[in-house]
């Protein structure tokens, strides 16, 4: 396991929870897609997990399992140095809007993270051109090596995308948190950058199989969610917990799925 | 991804290469334009402001300090019971060990100089009208004969291979009668070897052309008119010695009152004796009969005491109407009027003269020597630094002699103008700075929000506290000295620009003083600014960067 959950309830607004009594230990080494409805809890979940929202778990506890240690979330509330140096040794993280740094070409985007844990500009580079020529092996396709030559401004939303994702694993992280990625994105390119982060999730860039790299992937596609995933957490508001099943019993919760994700439909039918 | 050897990067490196990439992009600049011009904006007019005052006062002081009129003090002694040149080598001995006692090592100088005073200086022999100027002598070994060059508009100061003649001032020209014309054309000589020439009259009475050897454009101190070199004043009065036929040489009769060495008679003898009251003014005069004195006013004679050994004679002089036309007087008519002196002289008891009243057949053979005067009746005192000039007049006050203060008035009045300028300069900049350091803060408040998603993202990647400070410090820094050069430039510019139309020189820039303790006021300047750059931005990042990744992040959206 990558992450163990226990008890956790998590509110921004007291007395109405997010999460609540969410326990779960959650696998390594697969893709888990974070399902639910908007406002359930699945970004919040998201950022407690990967420490971007740093308030901590209002109740109950998560620990992290990786990389032959096991690290306390509750110990690291008040220690910014802590988190800061978890986020970067451990997480990647696609986030919906990108959120690349305005002022510098794709290329310096995908090697900012290298740069910012001390490694030299040039090797930081050279590391990303490493990947980039590793994805276009892969991938077959340029359209990475373009998106990286250009600033943001000139990139189009899937180009900004592709960044975004080689960013994200540039570094090697355990786990990358993709949080709704696809939203803004064509069917083509979802394609493309979901292939991407499953194939570094294999070990398919770098010829490491097995290294244990788990994906969280929060989507609102359940089809998306189907092809991609290993295993689902189904977050209900209001309802205590997550259903939380692995993909060989997708079919049996199927009706619950679509219940959840798209009750209008029922209605409707 | 790629782990295999990682190179360790520069952290300076990486900062200034993300503060530049940060700033100076395309979409970075309007910003990055608008912190850097308020910055320089504060940045120039502050050191405009500060530099101005200080400026002023050393480029001021700095040329009262070159002005050798303006850098020393006169002092003189009219206490004495001796009127004249009673400034001897004694007195100017005391009174350079009392100003050296008080001002040390400022000491400079202390030179003696004679005021000429009732000499005539008369134009080209055909004078338009009579006038009485003043001047006075200058030594080689004043700092003034040094300087007098700068002073000149026209000709050259004296030196050896230049040693006679006059420095004159355009003003005494016109006193003279001298056109405008006349004028420019003297000092167009004075550039040359043929100065044109004015007339002198010695102590004798006699006409003797002095050259114009350079011309002042400025009044001079004390009311002087013209300066002569010393030794050209003692050449004038022991010069050429004869009786005109205006002027009848006697020595006073047996029993006449005789006046005390060195004393006067009196400029005329008509000044001596007041028709108001009677009393007599001139000394001499007082002993004399008024029917006497009656008697030489009437006749507006100019009379000089002259001593011959233990003789003592009158050279008495009828002052022409016109000095262009002297009026020529037989000597039957000269000998009436010292006849009818002789017999007033004796109506009042006292011997008459015998010999007097016959013009010499060789005048100057049958004259007495002029008594040349001794000792100087001024003194100029010179120090290094102006500011020694109160406590060198505080000197001549208490050995009660009388001294010129303008030197003194001028440096308080630089004093006070700068002191003026100041305060209405220092409160425009504090406003101005305060307006600048507002909108300065305000801009990066503005820019730190901006980036909001910027540094959540930073965060996300596990950036810590310290280099996210680090790249806000070079940020700030990087804006700091674009901003600082800016505006150092635009200051330079502007102070160049007024330092040009005030006139100032580069070798006056140069030479003034107090650089450093300025420099040291505007480097504090500086640090302020750049400390205020540095609080400002970090204390911006830091608010955002207090929030978690997904907060700044969701602060952008």
């Amino acid at each position: 396991m990558i992450f163990s959950v226990r008890e956790v309830t998590h509110w921004y607004k007291e007395g109405e929870p997010v999460l609540r009594g969410l326990s779960r230990e959650l696998p390594s080494g697969a893709t888990v897609a974070i399902l639910g409805p908007s406002g359930c809890g699945k970004s919040t979940l998201l950022n407690l997990l990967g420490l971007l929202s740093e308030q901590g778990v209002s109740e109950g506890s998560i620990t992290f399992h990786g990389g032959g240690r096991t690290v306390h979330y509750d110990g690291l509330t008040e220690d910014r140095a802590a988190r800061n140096a978890l986020r970067a040794a451990e997480f990647g993280y696609v986030l919906q809007s990108c959120y690349l740094l305005p002022h510098f070409t794709g290329l310096e985007n995908i090697a900012m993270p290298l740069m910012i844990r001390g490694r030299s500009r040039a090797d930081a580079l050279e590391a990303a051109e490493h990947l980039l020529t590793a994805v276009e092996k892969i991938t077959g396709s340029k359209t990475f090596r373009d998106a990286a030559a250009k600033k943001p401004r000139q990139m189009s939303g899937g180009e900004k995308q592709r960044v975004a994702v080689l960013r994200s694993i540039v570094g090697g992280p355990r786990v990358v948190f993709a949080d709704e990625p696809s939203s803004n994105l064509d069917a083509g390119n979802t394609v493309a950058f979901l292939n991407l982060l499953t194939q570094w999730r294999q070990g398919e860039l770098d010829g490491r199989i097995n290294a244990g790299r788990t994906l969280f992937l929060v989507c609102h596609h359940r089809e998306t969610a189907k092809t991609y995933g290993d295993w689902f957490g189904l977050i209900e508001p209001g309802v205590p917990g997550m259903l939380f099943f692995p993909k060989s019993d997708w079919d049996q919760h199927e009706d619950r799925l679509e219940r959840v994700l798209n009750p209008l439909a029922l209605k409707v039918s | 991804m790629t782990e295999s050897s990682p190179r360790p990067g520069s952290r300076l490196g990486f900062l200034r290469w993300y503060a530049r990439a940060d700033l100076y992009e395309e979409t970075a600049l309007p910003t990055t334009r608008a912190i850097t011009l308020s910055v320089a904006l504060a940045t120039a007019g502050a050191v405009v402001a500060l530099a101005i005052p200080w400026l002023v006062g050393e480029i001021r002081r700095g040329r009262q300090a070159a002005d050798p009129l303006k850098s020393c003090l006169w002092v003189t002694d009219r206490s004495s019971r001796i009127a004249g040149r009673s400034m001897t080598p004694e007195k100017l001995e005391t009174i350079f060990k009392a100003v050296r006692a008080r001002v040390g090592d400022q000491f400079r100088e202390i030179t003696g100089f004679a005021e000429i005073e009732k000499d005539m200086v008369t134009a080209g022999g055909n004078a338009r009208e009579y006038k009485t100027l003043i001047g006075r002598t200058i030594t080689a070994t004043d700092p003034l004969n040094q300087s007098l060059g700068k002073l000149l508009v026209a000709g050259r100061a004296f030196d050896p291979a230049n040693p006679g003649g006059l420095l004159v001032t355009r003003q005494m020209l016109k006193n003279l009668g001298y056109s405008p014309e006349d004028i420019a054309r003297i000092e167009q000589a004075a550039n040359t070897d043929k100065p044109e020439s004015v007339q002198w009259s010695s102590p004798s009475g006699q006409a003797i052309p002095l050259a114009v050897r350079g011309v002042f454009a400025d009044p001079l101190p004390l009311g002087h008119e013209f300066i002569i070199p010393e030794a050209e004043d003692i050449r004038l009065r022991s010069g050429a010695r004869f009786i005109t036929d205006d002027v009848i040489l006697f020595p006073l009769a047996k029993g006449w009152p005789v006046p005390p060495p060195g004393d006067s008679i009196g400029k005329y003898v008509d000044e001596g004796y007041d028709k108001e009251t009677g009393d007599r003014k001139a000394p001499y005069h007082s002993r004399l009969p008024k029917s006497v004195v009656d008697h030489l006013g009437k006749l507006s004679w100019r009379i000089k005491l002259i001593k011959q050994g233990d003789t003592f004679a009158w050279n008495v002089i009828r002052l022409p109407d016109d000095v262009g036309k002297p009026v020529k007087l037989s000597d039957a008519e000269w000998r009436d009027r010292v006849d009818q002196l002789n017999r007033l002289m004796a109506e009042a008891g006292l011997g008459s003269a015998t010999d007097f009243g016959v013009s010499p057949s060789d005048p100057v053979a049958a004259a007495p020597p002029v008594v040349l005067p001794e000792g100087h009746n001024w003194a100029t005192v010179y120090v290094h630094d102006l500011f020694a000039l109160r406590p060198v007049a505080d000197v001549f006050r208490e050995l009660r002699l009388e001294c010129d203060e303008s030197a003194i008035r001028q440096l308080e009045q630089i004093e006070k103008d700068v002191r003026v300028l100041r305060v209405i300069l220092y409160v425009l900049v504090a406003l101005f700075a305060l307006s600048v350091a507002a909108s300065v803060y305000h801009l990066g408040r503005l820019r730190a929000r901006q980036k909001a998603a910027e540094i959540g993202m930073l965060r996300a990647m596990g950036i810590s506290d310290r280099r996210l400070r680090a790249i806000a410090a070079t940020e700030a820094g990087l804006l700091w000295a674009d901003g600082t050069l800016k505006g150092l430039l635009m200051a330079i510019l502007v102070l160049g620009g007024l330092l040009i139309v005030a006139g100032v020189s580069a070798t006056e820039l140069l030479a003034t003083t107090g650089w450093g303790s300025h420099l040291l006021l505007q480097g504090g300047f500086l640090l302020a600014t750049f400390v205020f750059c540095q609080v400002g931005t970090i204390r911006s990042v830091n608010q955002i960067g207090k929030l978690s990744p997904i907060e700044a992040l969701n602060l952008s959206a």
